[in-house]
């Protein structure tokens, strides 16, 4: 299988996030292996798993592209599995993200995760609401539900603080509760006033989001975290890389 | 030492398989124990050697070694007169190990302590719960007759296939009790059947590379060859040693053996 050019930054990602959807991709929700993974038998796993993560980077991602992809269309084109490219438009249109034809990886995975909090901060009651605008500095003491959800809602394109806070816990909240695995934030700058908030109710609204595994096929559950998850990473690895 | 350290992949997936038939487990683990365990129990007490600390002693505190580091309950270890080198294990509830006279006599202690690692990693992992599966629709078909490989050949194909995937998880075991080189010595001796071995003690891992560049070098190999063990209870020898050859690089053989 040919390298996909968007997927080469796992190799040079955090240890505890690479093994975060190397876990996804091969056991489920209660920690058993699922029937249709080929990655946990191979060298590469045998040899780098738990600790050198980076090295199998390659085999990650063959065996998520696998997992993204038709099987026998895989088959006739003698292996090739669907570039990540069409696996991330492929479940953005199962989310019901809005991506332009035009749209690069980068641009789709913005859209992705802006979408997931944006759901979040609706479903939120009015105390919360007010407790996250509280938080990210907007003035709300005039304002009615709709304009703090609208003022939230720019606040997370415009505030970069605020929306990497959501994105890791959006993160970490797979690890939990797929593995009850806490990712660590190591070389992250720590957002500590919305961690708190976090944790409680707000944090349960989030979980809303993941329902949607729970209704789509096998493989989306299989495919749909693990397309955050590595969306969530390039984000990392960019605001690492920038920093 | 925890199951899902020692036990292969594929082995794994077909357990849990077998774990979504209702009541199977309850059912078989019943039979068992009223069943086949006693016919076993009395055909060890009737026909082989008990091994205690009186009988067999050297032996009996090696095996305890091997059960103590392997964590399960300590099952009776018998010696049978054959000779051939084998060893068995049988039970769920009431569990033995039984060993050839070829075997003790031709193996070294530590050898001996890998084969009885084996056969309590299949203990450890439940496979006589669903080996016996195996066995009552291999008799079934006996049965029949006719009706064996017309009708129940897919199945029993598909169960002997996890048959050989559990032999591999208890290779696991015996690896992880006695380190992969006295596996791969132990593999060696149980293959040429010899008392003594001499040269390369991974000679099997090796012939394992020219086994595989054989037959995946043309499909009518692939396919022959495939033929030829489909209905194996056990995997070829150079494939197990090549399976803990790969193994001994991974985390868990690295926690298990190395602490």
């Amino acid at each position: 299988m040919k390298e996909d050019k968007d997927l080469l930054f796992l190799a040079k990602c955090q240890n505890d996030d690479l093994r975060t959807l190397c876990d996804i991709l091969t056991h489920n929700k209660q920690g058993e292996l699922r029937f249709s993974e080929q990655l946990s038998n191979t060298d590469a796993y045998l040899n780098c798993y738990p600790e050198k993560m980076n090295l199998m980077a390659k085999e990650i991602s063959e065996e998520f592209r696998k997992f993204g992809s038709n099987t026998v269309h895989t088959l006739y084109k003698k292996g090739e599995a669907d570039s990540y490219e069409t696996i991330l438009r492929r479940v953005c249109k199962k989310l019901k993200v809005s991506v332009a034809y035009n749209d690069n990886v980068k641009m789709m995975e913005q859209r992705l995760l802006t979408t997931l909090c944006e759901k979040t901060t609706e479903k939120l009651s009015d105390e919360e609401l007010r407790d996250l605008a509280d938080k990210a500095g907007i003035s709300h003491k005039n304002l009615n539900r709709q304009q703090i959800v609208f003022s939230l809602m720019i606040s997370l394109r415009t505030n970069r603080y605020l929306f990497v806070e959501l994105m890791t816990f959006i993160i970490t909240r797979i690890a939990n509760m797929i593995f009850g695995r806490t990712i660590s934030m190591m070389g992250m700058m720590t957002f500590e006033r919305y961690v708190g908030m976090l944790a409680g109710p707000i944090g349960w609204g989030m979980l809303a989001c993941w329902t949607i595994s729970d209704i789509a096929s096998p493989a989306y559950r299989v495919v749909i975290p693990a397309v955050i998850m590595i969306a969530g990473m390039r984000y990392r690895h960019v605001e690492l890389s920038e920093a | 030492m925890e199951v899902r350290d020692i036990m292969h992949p594929e082995d794994a997936k077909a357990i849990r398989a077998l774990q979504s038939l209702k009541g199977y487990n309850e059912l078989i683990s019943y039979c068992m124990e009223h069943g086949l365990e006693r016919i076993y129990r009395g055909m060890c007490l009737g026909s082989f050697v008990r091994v205690s600390s009186t009988n067999y002693p050297a032996l009996y505190i090696a095996f305890k070694e091997v059960v103590e580091k392997v964590g399960i309950t300590e099952p009776e270890l018998y010696i049978y007169n054959d000779p051939h080198m084998n060893a068995f294990t049988y039970g769920e509830n009431n569990t033995f190990i039984a060993l050839s006279s070829a075997i003790v006599e031709r193996m070294e202690l530590d050898e001996l302590r890998c084969v009885m690692a084996h056969e309590c990693g299949h203990i450890l992992c439940h496979h006589t719960l669903y080996s016996t599966l195996l066995r009552t629709i291999s008799e079934l078909g006996y049965w029949l007759d006719i009706l064996s490989y017309a009708t129940l050949g897919p199945v029993l194909m598909a169960m002997h296939y996890w048959s050989r995937k559990s032999e591999l998880s208890a290779d696991r075991c015996a690896a992880a009790v006695v380190g992969e080189f006295a596996f791969q010595t132990t593999m060696l001796k149980s293959t040429c059947g010899l008392k003594e071995i001499s040269g390369n003690p991974y000679q099997l891992v090796e012939q394992a590379r020219e086994y595989h560049h054989f037959k995946e070098s043309s499909w009518l190999n692939r396919l022959q060859q495939n033929c030829r063990i489909a209905f194996n209870s056990h995997p070829q020898q150079v494939y197990r040693a090549w399976e803990i050859d790969r193994w001994k690089n991974s985390w868990q053989y690295r926690k298990l053996y190395q602490g």
